[in-house]
């Protein structure tokens, strides 16, 4: 196949959207790793679901539980920032209004990821009131 | 209508009458197997004996909508619910996730918040919505593993891509009807 690149260009290796395939990757990778985790959420949540606080609080307190929870949220709220990211930027074409949409999107997910992740680590670590 | 710059009278490059019309003269089958075409209807008569017969103007098969209830040359496709499905389903997790982070922050405010979040999912809108984003999960979930086939270069073509369009739906409802009849029987729905 014929490459109209540059040289310089494919040492780069930027594309013509100037970022790389950093965010399509990402995106990949980041749905890669949530298959299993995701399998492993709904049974989680099919256990959690059945039980009282106490319960609750037993199920984190164990490190595979913490560990795998803390991962789904990180790896769930950066996926969803890359999905709905990609639907706005599809969707919106008003610079302001995109700007404005894409800000609310990284701050629900960065905020609504560090509050899951903090919660968790709390009772993790004894912090849930027995 | 004499005037007017897409009128009858204006050449038949200009006319616009016909477009988007009423005048599907194309068999239903032939709509369906997509066999239409580019063919000009009545053209190569219309080509040779130009004075007599009026030639149709050449009609955008998306602009023969037909009116209501007449057959149309665009239908939906298989292919095309699971690619918007897919980001349907998305946007509809996008609420599940923070769901599960407000249950994360529940938990860790203590039981009475806990009893409480608990009530609320536990409460019959609580439960339509929790079926619906299980039925979201897996519905993306085998999606997404379509996806991700289709990023390594295998299942592109046509008749793969309708056989795993079928396969998503038949995936996400199955797990959804598997995990709700578990959740029943393991008393997990109260």
């Amino acid at each position: 196949m014929t490459s109209y690149r540059t040289p310089l260009g494919r040492a780069r290796g930027l594309g013509s959207a100037k970022h790389g395939a950093g965010h399509w990757l990402s995106e990949r990778v980041s749905a890669i790793a949530l298959v299993p985790l995701v399998i492993w959420m709904v049974y989680g949540i099919l256990r959690l679901s059945g039980g009282d606080y106490g319960f609750a609080v037993h199920w984190i307190q164990d490190p595979l539980n913490a560990t795998l929870t803390v991962l789904t949220f990180a790896i769930s709220f950066w996926h969803m920032h890359s999905g709905v990211r990609v639907v706005v930027e599809d969707y919106i074409h008003k610079t302001l209004t995109k700007s404005v949409l894409l800000l609310i999107n990284l701050f629900i997910c960065g905020l609504a990821g560090a509050l899951a992740i903090f919660s968790i680590l709390k009772v993790a670590l004894g912090g849930g009131a027995l | 209508m004499a005037g007017l710059p897409g009128g009858r009278d204006a050449p038949p490059w200009r006319r616009t009458e016909g477009i988007g019309s009423a005048r599907v003269d194309t068999p239903s089958t032939a709509l369906k197997t997509g066999a239409l075409g580019n063919r000009d209807r009545g053209g190569a008569k219309a080509m040779t004996d130009a004075s007599k017969t009026r030639r149709e103007p050449p009609t955008s098969p998306h602009l023969v909508t037909g009116g209501l209830g007449s057959p149309l040359l665009w239908r939906w496709h298989i292919t095309m619910w699971t690619s918007i499905l897919h980001r349907a389903t998305g946007c509809a997790l996008y609420v599940g996730g923070l769901i599960a982070a407000a249950w994360a922050i529940a938990l860790a405010q203590g039981p009475e918040r806990y009893a409480d979040f608990k009530q609320l999912l536990g409460s019959w809108p609580g439960k339509v919505v929790m079926l619906g984003l299980t039925a979201c999960v897996f519905y993306h979930l085998a999606s997404g593993v379509r996806h991700i086939i289709w990023d390594s270069g295998h299942g592109l073509d046509l008749k793969s891509a309708n056989a795993t369009s079928v396969m998503v739906f038949a995936f996400a409802a199955a797990a959804t009807l598997a995990i709700w009849g578990l959740a029943s029987m393991t008393g997990a729905l109260g």
